[in-house]
């Protein structure tokens, strides 16, 4: 791939991962299993992007998240009910912008 | 060193660029991330983790302060919008400043200016940034008239004002001091120098002063200033930019007292000139033309429509 292209997808991605992240946190994650979750669904994301990410997701009171030390620490997050909320408003809105792209990548290739 | 133990310098190294309320928490999540990185990629490899697979993954976040960042982002000292104009100011700043330190026959200005002038725009800049984040509507943008445009009575005022000052100031500094004064002091001292009187210096100096209010003419008649007036303007201020510190040299006035106290004030008035030119200069380089696209040379159907 040319650069000027994994350029323009991680721009797509970037767009994208707020609410690629808020719907696999549906169930509880930690960072890697997140990161695993995201890879094996089809949207790879370096760890620099998506664990400060989970902070600042955090800080504006989508997630909650608590340390569990049983075995090796780890920082679990979840959608708590704001984040639900906003979820639910970010899908309606990228399902009404996947429409409209929808109609314009049509119009074009039907000329 | 073990991989954890690179791992734990990162995550320090990173932790010291955090503010401290988020410090410990951040720094001991970061740390556990970094681990099941590791272990999971030494994993997939079939080894176990190493010094140099930890190098590789923490270089893969970047330095630690990159990594700080972002997750807790810090305002830029100065926008990085406003690098352009602070690159301008600076590099036109240290050229005033040459220009004046070279025409300081007294030699009072220190090189320590260059760095004082430097440290002044990093505070004004940053100044500027703070405000724009506090008051987003402070020093907003707004639009400005076409800078050729000129008030036909201005220019005019300002060829009657030019005339008197500095044109006949240079011409009769005598009768000029004697009318702007009403006799009230006496003006012996500037009387001129015989040999300065009948000198090519004064007779081209005199010239393009005249030049230069006969231009306001022009510009009261066109009602703004075009390419080649600008042109013109550019010219004059340059050459008396360099003529007027070259009377610092020789002998004005028939008195002696009147010629050194009037050395630095030579000086001033090139210097003046020098940054104007300076300035313009400035203008012409950054003018845009929106009377045609830039590939365009010419033809049909390259003016752009008027918004009304």
């Amino acid at each position: 791939m040319v650069e000027r292209e994994a350029s323009g997808l991680t721009e797509l991605r970037r767009g994208v991962l707020t609410l690629a992240v808020l719907s696999r946190l549906r169930t509880r994650q930690y960072g890697y299993s997140l990161k695993q979750a995201l890879a094996e669904g089809g949207l790879p994301v370096e760890e620099g992007t998506l664990y400060p990410l989970l902070r600042r997701l955090e800080a504006q009171g989508l997630l909650a998240s608590e340390w569990n030390t049983d075995q090796a620490p780890r920082r679990y997050y979840r959608l708590n009910g704001e984040g639900e909320r906003v979820l639910e408003t970010l899908t309606l809105a990228w399902r009404d912008q996947a429409r409209v792209m929808d109609a314009f990548l049509t119009e074009e290739a039907g000329g | 060193m073990t991989a954890d133990e690179v791992i734990e310098s990162y995550v320090r190294d990173v932790g010291a660029c955090l503010p401290r309320r988020m410090r410990q928490d951040t720094a001991l999540e970061l740390k556990a991330l970094l681990t099941d990185d590791l272990v999971a990629h030494a994993q997939s490899l079939g080894l176990s983790p190493d010094r140099e697979m930890a190098i590789a993954l923490v270089k893969g976040f970047g330095r630690p302060s990159e990594a700080a960042r972002r997750y807790h982002e810090r305002p830029a000292l100065i926008d990085a919008a406003d690098t352009h104009h602070f690159v301008i100011w600076a590099l036109g700043g240290t050229v005033a400043l040459a220009i004046l330190m070279a025409l300081d026959g007294r030699r009072e200005l220190g090189q320590d200016l260059f760095l004082q002038w430097l440290g002044l725009l990093v505070i004004v800049f940053a100044l500027a940034a703070w405000c724009r984040r506090h008051w987003p509507d402070a020093l907003r943008w707004t639009p400005r008239p076409d800078p050729d445009l000129r008030s036909r009575p201005l220019a005019v005022l300002a060829c009657a004002a030019t005339l008197a000052f500095p044109v006949f100031m240079y011409a009769a500094p005598e009768t000029f001091a004697r009318t702007l004064f009403l006799g009230n002091i006496p003006t012996d001292g500037l009387a001129l120098a015989a040999e300065f009187r009948q000198s090519g210096l004064r007779i081209v100096t005199l010239g393009l002063l005249t030049a230069s209010a006969l231009l306001y003419v022009v510009v009261a008649v066109q009602g703004r200033r075009v390419g080649w007036s600008r042109a013109t303007e550019l010219g004059l201020t340059g050459l008396l930019g360099l003529l007027f510190p070259a009377h610092a040299g020789i002998a004005v006035f028939a008195s002696g007292t009147a010629n050194s106290i009037s050395v630095p004030f030579f000086g001033l008035i090139g210097a003046i000139y020098l940054l104007t030119l300076m300035y313009e200069a400035w203008h012409e380089w950054t003018r845009v033309s929106l009377s045609r696209p830039a590939s365009a040379k010419g033809g049909p159907g390259t003016v752009p429509h008027s918004l009304a």
